[in-house]
């Protein structure tokens, strides 16, 4: 039930980044096209298991898209030259690591990517607080809530801190075979919030705040 | 599996509240600590930027002050130096001509010669006026005083001065300063506003100065001076705030304009 609540959410979101696609700045684009692509993977989640008897292959590749158009969207959004270097080092190693690790350590036929998915957080919050830091050195005369960045931004750095726990959460369960729908929920939970703020900021993403924040 | 695993007991849930509570709340605490940083940011960035502007203005007034002022003393002694001696010299060799010609046209030429004599005088009182030499010499008063008499004899407008509290200097550049405005106030009286009165008002007390400037012309509406740019009456405006001053403007049609000039003359101002 909470998994078809995320699936609509993810559409509707999806629907809205398309339907704005002109309207937005080019970061905000990049992250739309993302949302469209990772609605259809989520709806493909279910034909996925059905077919491979699990959607370690689907986390796979969910991971490594994800982490791709995240990283090209704060490669945008910096104006520091040394970080944007940064994130195509980034990039590049995080493609490394993830092949090793789809291959020997998780491989990717029957095994969660949970180490690629550890490092990709690890590495958004870095970007989040980074950002963050930007915004308060480059500061715009718009109200914060009508800063799309500061809703993407903070949609990341929830996501990726919360899903530290959650990753927590699965392996103690795990180890310890306790049956419990609380983790499930708990993603389920961390995805509506994460899919409600990445929705606020393709809705109050505007041109000219851009621009502002150029002069 | 499904028989090897056990319910979740209520201690492991009180840790996962626990925990999940926390990190949300510390979580919630951060993005609200950075609201309020990047508010304050926001609040500290715009007064620099409006320091940044006025700074500018000020700036930009001051040079074109300082570039209206040269102009003004140039013309000045190019009346003074220049053009009144030509003058004077007309003027001798009218007398002397006017000695030697039979009687009906010697009236024409002494009529004459008592206008240059006339335009003579008047140049050097308008000379006076603009020349910064004079007001500082002078001081404010006396020179207000002078130019009024001026306007009076042209008989252009009735123009009226009152003096409250015992005067005191507010030093070179403020009186130029106000003395200026009290020109740009008097032109824009003559050129546009149609009033057959112009009252003056002077008010020294010790922690306030005062310059009153009203006239019964047309008057004009807020708007009317929106649309219309009102350069000159912002340049008062501008020009008070040079020497630490406010100007205030009152006027709304068919009511005449009163222009009010306030400052503190115990205030140093850098000008």
């Amino acid at each position: 039930m909470i998994g078809d609540i995320v699936l609509v959410l993810s559409f509707v979101i999806a629907l809205i980044g398309t339907v704005r696609f002109r309207k937005l700045t080019m970061p905000f684009k990049v992250l739309a096209i993302w949302l469209v692509i990772d609605f259809l993977l989520d709806a493909s989640n279910s034909w996925v298991i059905s077919t491979y008897k699990n959607n370690a292959r689907l986390s796979h590749m969910l991971c490594i898209l994800e982490f791709n158009f995240y990283a090209v969207v704060y490669y945008i959004l910096f104006r520091s030259k040394y970080i944007k270097r940064f994130i195509v080092i980034t990039i590049f190693l995080f493609l490394v690591f993830f092949l090793i690790n789809a291959m020997y350590l998780q491989p990717f036929v029957r095994v969660f990517p949970t180490n690629a998915i550890m490092v990709e957080e690890i590495l958004y919050v870095l970007f989040a607080i980074l950002l963050f830091k930007q915004m308060l050195q480059y500061p715009v005369q718009v109200n914060i809530t009508k800063q799309s960045v500061f809703w993407f931004n903070t949609a990341i750095l929830f996501f990726s801190t919360t899903m530290f726990l959650n990753l927590a959460l699965m392996n103690y369960i795990g180890e310890h075979h306790i049956r419990s729908e609380i983790v499930l929920y708990f993603w389920h939970t961390i995805d509506i919030i994460f899919a409600l703020l990445s929705g606020i900021a393709i809705l109050t993403d505007k041109k000219e705040i851009i621009i502002k924040n150029a002069e | 599996m499904q028989n090897d695993s056990i319910p979740i007991q209520a201690d492991n849930i009180d840790a996962i509240v626990i925990i999940t509570g926390l990190l949300l709340a510390s979580l919630v605490c951060s993005i609200v600590y950075f609201v309020v940083l990047y508010r304050n940011k926001q609040l500290k960035n715009k007064k620099e930027q409006e320091e940044l502007e006025a700074n500018f203005r000020q700036e930009l007034l001051k040079t074109q002050l300082e570039v209206q002022e040269q102009t003004l003393n140039y013309i000045s002694s190019e009346i003074h130096d220049n053009i009144t001696q030509i003058l004077s010299f007309v003027k001798l060799t009218l007398g002397s001509i006017a000695s030697g010609i039979e009687e009906g046209k010697k009236a024409k030429v002494i009529e004459t010669r008592e206008l240059v004599a006339q335009t003579i005088t008047d140049l050097r009182d308008l000379s006076k006026s603009l020349s910064f030499e004079h007001i500082a010499s002078q001081g404010l008063i006396r020179t207000i005083q002078q130019e009024t008499e001026r306007i009076n004899k042209s008989g252009l407008i009735e123009v009226s001065l009152e003096q409250d509290g015992n005067s005191y200097s507010l030093g070179e550049q403020r009186e130029l300063v106000l003395f200026r405005i009290f020109q740009e106030t008097l032109n824009n009286t003559l050129k546009h506003a149609g009033a057959k009165h112009l009252k003056i008002i002077l008010q020294y007390q010790v922690d306030l100065f005062n310059l009153t400037l009203e006239d019964d012309g047309s008057g004009f509406s807020a708007e009317a001076l929106e649309n219309k740019g009102g350069s000159g009456l912002r340049n008062i405006e501008n020009r008070a705030a040079l020497i630490g001053g406010t100007a205030t403007i009152d006027s709304s049609p068919g009511k005449g304009c009163a222009i009010k000039v306030v400052l503190n003359p115990l205030k140093q101002q850098l000008f």
